[in-house]
Order: C-alpha cells, then sequence, then structure tokens
C-alpha cells in the first residue's frame, strides 16, 4: 500500500484531487489543510509522497519543504509541488529539487485531477522500474 | 521614476488579480473534468455541479469588484445612489458566499438591531461587502462564526463583518492604514498576499462618501463600513 500526503488549504481542492487519487489501487491518502496539521501527521507516520501546495494559511508550503528537508525521516520523502504559482513564478532552480525532494511541478490551474493522478502513477512507475520500492 | 512606480504598481496589481482568480478557476476547471469521470456517484456528480455553480458565481463577484475598482480609479465609475434595506443587501451576500463559509465549517450569521436604509450605489455595496465577507471566510478559524450586523452609530448606518480570526498584528495594522491613506497609492504590498478585497472595498466605501475603519478584538477583526441614511433625522424605517 503506497501512502499519499495532500496538504492543500482549500476544502473543495483537497478533495477534488484527493477522491480522483483515491481512485488509485493500493493508495491510502492522508489530508492536511495547513503545514501544522501536515507536520502532526508526518510526526507520526511517514509517508510515500507528498504532493504540497505552496501557498498555505499560516505558514508556507516553501517553509514545510524546509522543515521536510531539515529532518532525517522525512527529507527523503518525495514530494509533488503542486501550486498556483507558475513555476517560472515560483523561480527553485531544477538543480535544487533534489535537495527538497521535489520530483514534480505541476501548476494547479492547468492541472486535472487526472493529470494529477497521471504524474503520481508515473513516479511510483519509475520507482517501481528503478527497485525503490 | 514615475513611470517605475506605475509600471510596478500595475505588476502588483495584475498578479494581486490573477492570484484571486486562480482558486476559482481551477475549482471550475477540475471539477467540470471529473463530470465526465464514469464512476463518479450520482450525488457527487451533484455536488460537484453545485460548486461549479457556486465557483463561477464568486469569480463573477470578484471580476466585478475588481472592474469596479479599476473603473474608479480610471474616475470612469458612474455611482447612482438610491436607498437600500441594509439587512437585505448583507442577505443576498451572506446567501452568495454561504457555500464558501461551509467548506471551512463556518456559520454565517447576519443580524439587524434596526431596520436601516441606507443611501449608496447598490453594485459598489454589494462589491464591497463581497469583499469584506469573502475576506472574513478566508482568514477566519474554521468552524468559527462570521457576523454580519446593520446598526445605526453617531447618526450614521454601520455595517458589519465581525470576524474570529487570527487577527490583524497592530504592526500591520499601521501599514494597512498609512497605505490605505496615500493619494496616489501603489497597491499595497500585503493587497498581492492578502488579496485586493480590503483594497478595493475601501476604495468604493470612500466613493459613496463613507469611510471602511477596521476594529481590532482579542479573538478577530470587526470591519466597520459607515454609510449614509436615507434620512438624515428619521433614522429608522420601521
Amino acid at each position: 500500500m503506497i501512502s499519499i500526503l495532500l496538504v492543500e488549504d482549500d476544502a473543495w481542492l483537497r478533495e477534488l484531487y484527493g477522491q480522483a487519487l483515491e481512485r488509485l489501487k493500493d493508495v491510502s491518502m492522508e489530508y492536511a489543510e495547513s503545514a501544522g496539521a501536515a507536520l502532526k501527521i508526518l510526526d507520526s507516520r511517514s509517508v510515500d509522497l507528498i504532493i504540497l501546495d505552496i501557498f498555505l494559511d499560516t505558514h508556507s508550503g516553501v517553509e514545510l519543504l524546509h522543515e521536510l528537508a531539515s529532518y532525517n525521516d522525512t527529507r527523503l520523502t518525495p514530494v509533488v509541488i503542486l501550486s498556483a504559482v507558475s513555476e517560472s513564478d515560483f523561480g527553485m532552480d531544477h538543480k535544487r529539487w533534489g535537495q527538497y525532494g521535489v520530483v514534480k511541478y505541476l501548476y494547479k490551474p492547468s492541472t486535472k485531477p487526472q493529470d494529477l493522478v497521471n504524474a503520481v502513477e508515473l513516479h511510483f512507475s519509475k520507482r517501481t522500474t528503478k527497485g525503490d520500492i | 521614476m514615475r513611470d517605475e512606480g506605475i509600471t510596478r504598481h500595475s505588476q502588483q496589481l495584475l498578479a494581486g488579480i490573477a492570484h484571486e482568480l486562480k482558486t476559482p478557476l481551477t475549482l471550475i476547471s477540475g471539477l467540470s473534468a471529473e463530470l465526465q469521470e464514469p464512476t463518479l456517484a450520482s450525488r457527487q456528480f451533484q455536488q460537484y455541479v453545485q460548486r461549479i455553480q457556486f465557483s463561477s458565481d464568486r469569480l463573477i463577484g470578484l471580476v466585478d469588484s475588481i472592474l469596479r475598482g479599476y473603473e474608479l480609479e480610471q474616475e470612469m465609475l458612474e455611482l447612482h445612489f438610491e436607498p437600500i434595506n441594509a439587512e437585505l443587501i448583507m442577505d443576498e451576500v451572506a446567501h452568495e458566499l454561504e457555500p464558501h463559509a461551509k467548506k471551512q465549517a463556518q456559520l454565517l450569521a447576519v443580524r439587524s438591531k434596526q431596520k436601516s436604509t441606507i443611501i449608496a450605489d447598490r453594485g459598489c455595496l454589494h462589491a464591497v461587502l463581497f469583499n469584506l465577507l469573502d475576506n472574513a471566510i478566508k482568514y477566519s478559524n474554521p468552524e468559527s462564526t462570521i457576523e454580519m450586523e446593520a446598526r445605526c452609530r453617531s447618526g450614521k448606518a454601520q455595517l458589519v463583518v465581525k470576524d474570529y480570526g487570527a487577527g490583524i498584528k497592530k504592526s500591520e495594522l499601521k501599514k494597512l492604514f498609512s497605505q490605505f491613506g496615500r493619494v496616489q497609492r501603489p497597491v499595497p504590498q500585503w493587497a498581492s498576499t492578502t488579496g485586493l478585497g480590503l483594497y478595493i472595498a475601501r476604495q468604493l466605501t470612500e466613493a459613496m462618501n463613507g469611510t471602511l475603519d477596521l476594529s481590532r478584538r482579542r479573538n478577530g477583526t470587526s470591519f466597520l463600513v459607515n454609510l449614509q441614511l436615507s434620512h438624515q433625522l428619521s433614522l429608522f424605517e420601521l
């Protein structure tokens, strides 16, 4: 079973993307509406993938990325960024993606739920091919 | 230097507008795509259709208020003053934004101590209340109540949008008001991060000869829209 944590502050978007991902076989979803709620979940269990919105209410997804990279048990967790900020505006150099575990950047307004599902499937199929899981 | 300022102003304004519109647009796009999913249960289908409808309405509300703000800046806005029942227009706005509040299990409560009729431009007043309530919903705690109230203060009508959120820090408050107060003001820094709503709401309120004030409370913020009553001396319509 693959576990995915979806961090998204808009309840309807969380539900929309989450329900599409739940259609995947052998996937168990966890949800967090804020960076704080995500850290609470990650304190108690590890996940195989984090899907992260960048603009969150209290502290931003960028701060969460930094925190995740600073802890031994989360620094290797792959992250898909799902953001309303375009990749060029976000401005993180691809060379630094690895440092924060970022494996994919998706621009939210043009990402249909099925696009996210496809990206997640592709990520895990690559990892399976490499023998990571 | 002035041109540079205007360009930066325009860029900030555009960035703020674009960001505001992205959430409802993303929802409309994503939900519409999911309607074609064959495994979608009929109950969910209905729910998604309602959410598309609401997101479209919210988008229209946001675009409408942005356009009014723009027209005002360009001195193109024509105001049509008329008597308006304060409670009814608050009810109308609350009804429009109720699904937005329900997302976070928030409750909207509209109350009025007296029936008051105010003199305002209907479209502008709607945009002001829409922005204030939209903002309150966005920054209030989940499961909290957001109150709207019409009352009378010092011979004027006061429409209140009261939230129970994290509140605004004193330092932020000073910045908020100094930025508001400028004549040739750029879009304030916070507008692109906390939304254009307050900025536009204040502009439109002032255009209607009113004032928009803010009252900090320990457990949240109250926005106070002060406008003229329809009868200066006979304050309430019974």
